[in-house]
């Protein structure tokens, strides 16, 4: 018993940080930038891609890191430069709109660069084989994920909270007249933020392309869950979306380890009622 | 700033309704008169499946348009309702008298828990728990196999009429949508240039200055709501009936957005945009995917060009075009 | 790895001379060669193009073209057209496609179709239209019973129970006792491990633990803790295309592939998957209705031209695909290049008994699905490639119908 609760609950976190990794890239572009980025799966899948290619030629790890994580920085840089300037003022269906429609045209365009079969990337030597663990094995590189997860939290957080540049991305959404003012370029900054942001989502698609594979289809697959994910614990909070993570993570994973015709509801039906927990009792505009 | 502030509504006045009512009356008279003029079979199914969706973009507009909630999750009652006529026909009786208004009913009355839960948020949060509860209708009807056929759908019996088979020809059922669609267009079209429908716009507007003029802005958000998926339902009848067969994908957040897309892309400022956005969609998705398997790519674009130029949709530049021409106006 | 090259190009009207572009949309429209003939014949093919299934529909298409270019696009010296349209693999698309090539395109006869709720819908809707039609997928058990048997309607792939029932048998007689079930929630995933439970356990083995995954599962950690506590001597997945992938890579990721046998519905270790599986594949038991290490002339020379054409591995939609060009190519050889009617291609269609790479086919009058050859195969390493090899032959399984 104790065995099973140990096993599940390792699994549950590994799950849950892959959730999160999936979750910050999201959860910063709103928090900071109020824009919904829904070309965010897209931007996973795209990491993953650069990976492939970058491990085909090189057959190196990290050099898929590398490439993943700037290939997604690049091209979310430009499409912020290019197009979403100029949507910071309009409404949030706007934007809505706008990243669903890149995303519809990454997702072809990655169609036609890569093919449609389904691709991965292996574990690299040094992080692969398992760790036993409660009578159990466990694969080091999803033990490795957690800490990932574990340790980008922190520097995001710390980022954001205690260093100058945070505070001043903080400073800027919230009055961005007066920043730019003190002679800041905000829009620089807005890039960088919303690149970091794309960033991350290519390094989660890249670490997670041994676990999940790598299929035209992913993309939407995974914003669905990190919309999930992002709601449950707050649009724009970054410790809400750790824990939203861990949260439906957990329950997820115990979900389908005991009841599993049920585990589907479980997520919809978290989300849905966290949400009417939330709002329960204030008037609708107040829950924005 | 609530989501579908920007939205702008044209105002309808009579001699604009006249003027919209004669244009569609025209239109209508024309489909009717087609088949008799040699309209091919499958043009016909074309034109079928125009109807049934542009009926489900209007009872969407209904929310989206009108009371300003943009729903993630109108796909539902499309299903729900298309599920319940199978089953009903399956199970209790075929005669179309039987199954068509049970079927919508079915549909209304699961809009009522869902809408009285997911009025209660707004903005992004409203799409999220009405795209929630669209899929757990979706994984419902996927797994439910012995009720609705699970994952490979339900076959959907032939309607009757006091016992002899109705519609079984394609012109007859062509008429059949066509007259549908005619009285559920008129009925729309009558509530939302009510006073419920002005309250609604209201409501869009600022619901703060609504509920201090005493509205009761929860009740009139539950009908839109409830209105907009019977009329939903309706097209999700007519959606079974005509193939005959439905399956889980018709409740699935992608037909969802698909609605979505149709009422942004027509104009959900103007009652007649969802009609031509689901036009325009289902002729672009069918002609396009005959030429190339990268439609999503057509589509993404035809999205981002609008959003970014003409954000009122087609219905927009036309009104602006024509405006324009007569002399009014930028 | 093999990286492999894709064309833009997924649907091409062949007539001789002609490289056409899109030109069905009008029927008017479609070139003939200017030669006095019988009217060309027009196959209708539908395949998911886009979508989840687009890339077992480009193999499935890319072996009907094959197949009929290899008999240069023609029979009995009648011309063959092909009208190649996108299902998405949806089945309202589906529907809309059949009645666009049905009566807008005139087809002589409808090739295609993978999604099993399609085919549902489709059935009904040939029945109706009293158009001959041969599904290559479309493997629910459901489909083609006696009970909704149809003049129109054949299915020359295979049916969900015929391809898993005699491994059952198999692992059986292999000595193999206690198996754990796992699959995705859905028809085909649980239709799978049914037929094969039937003729294990009816040997008097048992299930000592089954886990259905719900649809999106990405990671399976949690039942292969499960699976691992339990300590079966083999796990049963009918896992299919990026499911098998990961569920196989995981199997192996957390130690099991050292310890307990992987065995499964032939899609969860097939050609298309293998690429992606690497190394964590390799000892996979499965059973299908073909495998890529067939060695027979007729195979052989099919892979070996596959390969050449597209520069790829063919997978057993490829092989369906060809298949399926075949046993229509048959019936209008049989005819004599024309189509009379409907009623005579369905006739031709019944009385097929050919040989394909897959082995002799022919079909059963009782439910029009085909009678074929099971293969049991293992993955092997062969060179730098992963391939199946037939490990046992079963001859003409059919789907008992009921």
């Amino acid at each position: 018993m104790l065995d099973f609760l140990i096993a599940q609950t390792l699994n549950g976190l590994v799950y849950s940080m892959l959730l999160f990794l999936l979750a910050l890239g999201l959860s910063l572009t709103f928090g900071m930038l109020r824009v919904i980025n829904l070309a965010h799966g897209a931007f996973y899948l795209m990491g993953a891609y650069f990976g492939l290619t970058a491990w085909n030629l090189t057959h190196s790890f990290w050099a898929a890191i590398i490439v993943a994580t700037a290939g997604a920085a690049i091209v979310g840089m430009l499409l912020e430069r290019s197009w979403l300037q100029r949507f910071y003022v309009r409404n949030e269906l706007d934007q809505v709109i706008l990243t669903f429609g890149f995303a519809l045209v990454f997702a072809d365009i990655m169609k036609m660069l890569w093919g449609k079969d389904i691709h991965s990337i292996p574990v690299p030597p040094l992080l692969s084989g398992a760790v036993q663990i409660a009578g159990t094995y466990f694969p080091a590189y999803r033990l490795i994920l957690v800490g990932v997860g574990v340790a980008l939290f922190v520097a995001t957080w710390l980022a954001i909270e205690r260093t100058r540049t945070g505070a001043l991305i903080r400073a800027s959404v919230a009055d961005r007249v007066m920043v730019s003012g003190l002679g800041f370029n905000i829009r620089l900054l807005f890039t960088y933020v919303f690149g970091f942001g794309t960033a991350i989502a290519g390094l989660a698609g890249v670490l997670g392309a041994p676990i999940t594979g790598i299929y035209p289809g992913l993309d939407f697959e995974v914003l669905i869950t990190t919309l999930i994910v992002v709601v449950v614990g707050g649009l724009g909070n970054i410790s809400g979306a750790f824990w939203a993570a861990l949260l439906i993570g957990l329950a997820e994973t115990y979900g389908k380890a005991l009841y599993p015709a049920a585990a589907s509801f479980i997520i919809f039906g978290l989300m849905a009622a966290v949400l009417l927990i939330r709002a329960w009792g204030r008037d609708e505009e107040d829950v924005e | 700033m609530t989501v579908a502030d920007v939205i702008v509504q044209r105002r309808s006045k009579p001699f604009v309704a006249l003027r919209l009512w004669s244009v569609l009356g025209l239109m209508i008279a024309a489909f009717a008169a087609a088949p008799f003029l040699g309209m091919p079979q499958f043009v016909q199914a074309l034109v079928i499946e125009i109807l049934v969706f542009s009926l489900l973009a209007l009872s969407l507009n209904v929310l989206l348009g009108y009371t300003g909630l943009v729903s993630f999750g109108h796909a539902a009652f499309f299903g729900i309702a298309g599920y319940a006529v199978g089953i009903i026909a399956i199970h209790i009786s075929t005669d179309i008298l039987v199954t068509f208004p049970l079927a919508v009913l079915v549909a209304a009355l699961c809009a009522v828990p869902i809408g009285w839960l997911s009025i209660r948020l707004s903005g992004f949060y409203f799409l999220m728990i009405t795209f929630a509860f669209a899929q757990m209708v979706f994984v419902a009807a996927f797994r439910w196999k012995p009720v609705t056929g699970g994952s490979d759908g339900l076959i959907v019996p032939g309607a009757t009429l006091f016992g002899a088979p109705i519609l079984g020809s394609r012109e007859s059922f062509y008429f059949f949508v066509l007259a549908v669609f005619t009285v559920c267009a008129a009925l729309l079209y009558a509530v939302v240039t009510s006073r419920f429908g002005r309250t609604l716009v209201g409501i869009r507007e600022s619901t703060p200055r609504m509920r201090a003029l005493g509205y009761n802005v929860r009740r009139y958000k539950l009908a839109a709501f409830v209105v907009g998926a019977t009329f939903g339902g309706v097209a999700g009848v007519l959606n079974s009936l005509f193939n005959l067969f439905i399956a889980p994908e018709s409740a699935h957040w992608t037909q969802s957005a698909l609605v979505l897309v149709m009422v942004l892309i027509g104009g959900a400022g103007y009652f007649v945009g969802p009609i031509i956005g689901a036009t325009i969609v289902l002729l672009l998705q069918h002609w396009l995917s005959s030429y190339t398997e990268y439609w999503g790519l057509v589509l993404g674009i035809l999205f981002i060009v609008l959003i970014t130029g003409a954000r009122e949709g087609i219905a927009g530049l036309v009104m602006q075009g024509w405006s324009h021409l007569r002399g009014k106006g930028p | 790895m093999t990286m492999k090259t894709r064309g833009l190009t997924r649907r091409t009207l062949l007539a001789s001379g002609t490289a056409a572009a899109g030109l069905s949309l009008s029927p008017t429209g479609v070139f003939s060669p200017a030669i006095a003939q019988a009217k060309p014949l027009r196959v209708g093919v539908m395949a998911p193009l886009s979508g989840v299934y687009a890339s077992l529909g480009m193999n499935k298409t890319n072996g009907i073209k094959m197949f009929f270019n290899e008999q240069n696009m023609s029979v009995e010296g009648t011309k063959i057209e092909l009208v190649i349209e996108d299902t998405e693999a949806k089945p309202q698309e589906g529907l809309r496609k059949a009645r666009k090539l049905v009566e807008q395109d005139n087809v002589d006869v409808l090739l295609g179709v993978i999604s099993s709720a399609i085919g549902y819908g489709l059935k009904e809707y040939v029945n109706r239209a009293k158009k001959v039609w041969v599904t290559t997928g479309a493997a629910a058990d459901g489909i083609f019973k006696k009970a909704n048997n149809n003049p129109y309607a054949y299915r020359s792939s295979l049916s969900v129970y015929q391809a898993n029932e005699p491994m059952g048998t198999w692992m059986a007689e292999k000595g193999f006792k206690r198996v754990f079930v796992t699959g995705p929630d859905y028809a085909m995933g649980r239709e799978a491990i049914v037929a094969f439970e039937k003729t294990f356990r009816a040997k008097g083995a048992e299930r000592v633990g089954e886990v259905y995954a719900p649809l999106g599962t990405n990671d399976f950690a949690p039942y292969l803790t499960e699976i691992k506590r339990v300590n079966p001597d083999v796990v049963y997945a009918s896992y299919a295309g990026s499911d098998a992938v990961r569920f196989v890579q995981q199997f192996a990721a957390f130690g099991l592939q050292n310890s307990i046998k992987l065995a499964g519905y032939g899609y969860l270790a097939e050609e298309d998957t293998f690429e992606a599986q690497g190394a964590a594949a390799v000892g996979v038991y499965s059973a299908l209705n073909w495998a890529y290490g067939i060695d027979t002339p007729a195979n052989k020379a099919f892979v070996a031209n596959y390969r050449k054409t597209y520069n790829a591995i063919p997978t057993v939609d490829s092989v369906a695909g060809y298949v399926g060009a075949q046993v229509v190519w048959n019936a209008f050889k049989k005819l004599g290049g024309k189509v009379p009617d409907q009623e005579a291609l369905s006739k031709a269609v019944l009385e097929t008994k050919i040989d394909t790479p897959r082995g002799p086919i022919s079909f059963d009058p009782d439910t029009r699905n085909v009678i074929q050859n099971i293969y049991i195969r293992e993955a092997v390493k062969d060179g730098n490639e992963i391939h199946n090899k037939v490990l046992a032959t079963f001859e003409a399984v059919r789907d008992p119908g009921v």
